[in-house]
């Protein structure tokens, strides 16, 4: 029975929201906006259902005292400041913005740092002509990297324009077609979950 | 009544819609689709009973992406395949540790991993921490990540739904790792990284065929080959369309602008 309830909720906000996107009919598009704006309400309450999960599965680290449990009692005291600070204070304060941007953003960059050695080691294995397809990988980009740096001018100076070549014809036309097709089976799995065809509905029942 | 400049792609919604529903129609009346081999799908087979084997875990991860953004039917995709992998881990005794990392994704990720243990009817063995919410901050999410498949020793490491600019940090943490991996997205800047590290890659819109392909379902097939004709159709009009602007006919052009 919830399953029929949600699967006819479905149907009616997926086909609302999709009418709602081609047709211009003020009683349509005024309930649409309207159910738009319970998005962040209820994606609010996910979030508070994840933060509990977060918890638990830390606390059980700690209590259990599995492998590097002191990282799980990091997490948790920052959690703990966090919404403390977050609730009493309000997510505006200079307090909250120490910990956001002093501490988890600089975290987040100094990561996002590391993607260049990252590259670099997996570019290594990639670059390995073992065969025609990975030959061809190899020499394309080769070619595209010497044209982005000077050195690759000094050698010789039709690099520049042979990198762009390749990244707005071969690369741009593989990407478009990869975008067109994605576009299509999105419609089509967007089609068979308003109308109930979808695997992962009702598995439940 | 149509707004202006979404009239063709209304009707070609319609036309869509109409293919895919008819090739449903006649798979239910027993006409029976066939799908080409996809090596990746049958990569997914060979990971769940390596991890068996190894008596180490899957990870399985959507990506970062939201359930209330525009690339939902990414991870709707995804939750297919996840169903299909929780149901394999269920009846195979393999744990199964499904990273999330947003709220939404994450109420619907749980439902799909319970749903899944349930049918095989090993709701008892479904461990506390098997779905694990690890924050919606991108690199949060990926340094979460990086630490299950290390500290975790995980064996299989299957990455499919809507990866972004966390694709190479996960997946070369996964390699590092030893684990077997495939990766599966249709943003079309991930896929060389997948390509390269993975042992196994779904490319572009085959994240769309998967479901169908694993379970052979009649039904999900049709819906299948009604994409593909969408796709046919797209590229006739590609091939017209560049014919018609290099003759500088805009007929083309001003229908798709209707």
């Amino acid at each position: 029975m919830a399953t029929r309830i949600s699967r006819a909720v479905l149907l009616v906000a997926g086909l609302g929201v999709t009418l709602d996107f081609f047709l211009k009919f003020p009683p349509l598009n005024t309930a649409i906006s309207t159910i738009m704006a319970w998005i962040p309400l209820i994606v609010s309450f996910s979030v508070i259902i994840g933060g509990i999960n977060v918890v638990l599965i830390h606390k059980d680290n700690i209590a259990k005292k599995k492998r590097e449990w002191l990282y799980s009692l990091v997490l948790l005291a920052f959690f703990a400041i966090t919404l403390f600070v977050g609730l009493t204070q309000g997510v505006s304060s200079e307090t909250y913005n120490v910990l956001y941007y002093r501490i988890l953003v600089v975290c987040g960059n100094s990561l996002s740092g590391i993607l260049a050695f990252f590259i670099a080691s997996s570019a290594f294995r990639a670059f390995r002509a073992n065969n025609l397809e990975a030959a061809l990988l190899l020499v394309a980009g080769a070619a595209v990297m010497l044209g982005q740096v000077p050195f690759g001018v000094l050698l010789w100076k039709g690099f520049p324009a042979l990198s762009d070549w390749i990244m707005n014809y071969p690369n741009l036309a593989a990407q478009r077609g990869i975008l067109i097709a994605s576009g299509v089976g999105f419609m089509a799995v967007s089609l068979r979950l308003i109308f109930g065809y979808s695997k992962i509905q009702g598995s439940s029942e | 009544m149509l707004i202006p400049g979404r009239v063709f792609s209304f009707l070609s919604l319609l036309v869509l819609a109409g293919v895919i529903f008819g090739e449903m129609w006649r798979a239910k009346r027993g006409f029976r689709h066939e799908i080409r081999k996809i090596p990746a799908l049958e990569g997914l087979e060979e990971g769940i009973g390596r991890a068996t084997e190894m008596g180490r875990p899957i990870h399985f991860s959507a990506g970062v992406t939201a359930l209330t953004t525009a690339r939902a039917p990414d991870i709707l995709a995804s939750l297919e395949y996840l169903s299909y992998v929780a149901s394999r881990c269920a009846s195979m005794g393999t744990k199964l540790i499904a990273t999330v990392a947003q709220g939404d994704t994450y109420a619907a990720t749980e439902e799909v991993v319970r749903s899944a243990y349930l049918r095989q009817g090993a709701a008892d063995k479904l461990p506390a921490d098997a779905v694990r919410f690890l924050g919606s901050e991108q690199y949060v999410y990926a340094s979460g990540i990086t630490g299950i498949l290390t500290k975790e020793k995980v064996a299989t490491n299957i990455m499919i739904g809507r990866w972004a600019d966390e694709t190479l940090f996960v997946s070369e943490a996964g390699h590092m790792a030893g684990c077997f991996q495939i990766g599966g997205t249709n943003n079309p800047y991930q896929i060389p990284f997948f390509v390269v590290i993975c042992n196994y890659v779904l490319l572009g819109d085959e994240l769309f065929a998967g479901s169908a392909y694993l379970s052979q379902d009649p039904m999900e097939l049709g819906a299948v080959a009604g994409q593909d004709f969408g796709k046919a159709v797209a590229a006739v009009l590609i091939v017209i369309g560049s014919v018609l602007a290099a003759l500088n006919i805009p007929f083309l052009a001003n229908l798709l602008k209707g």
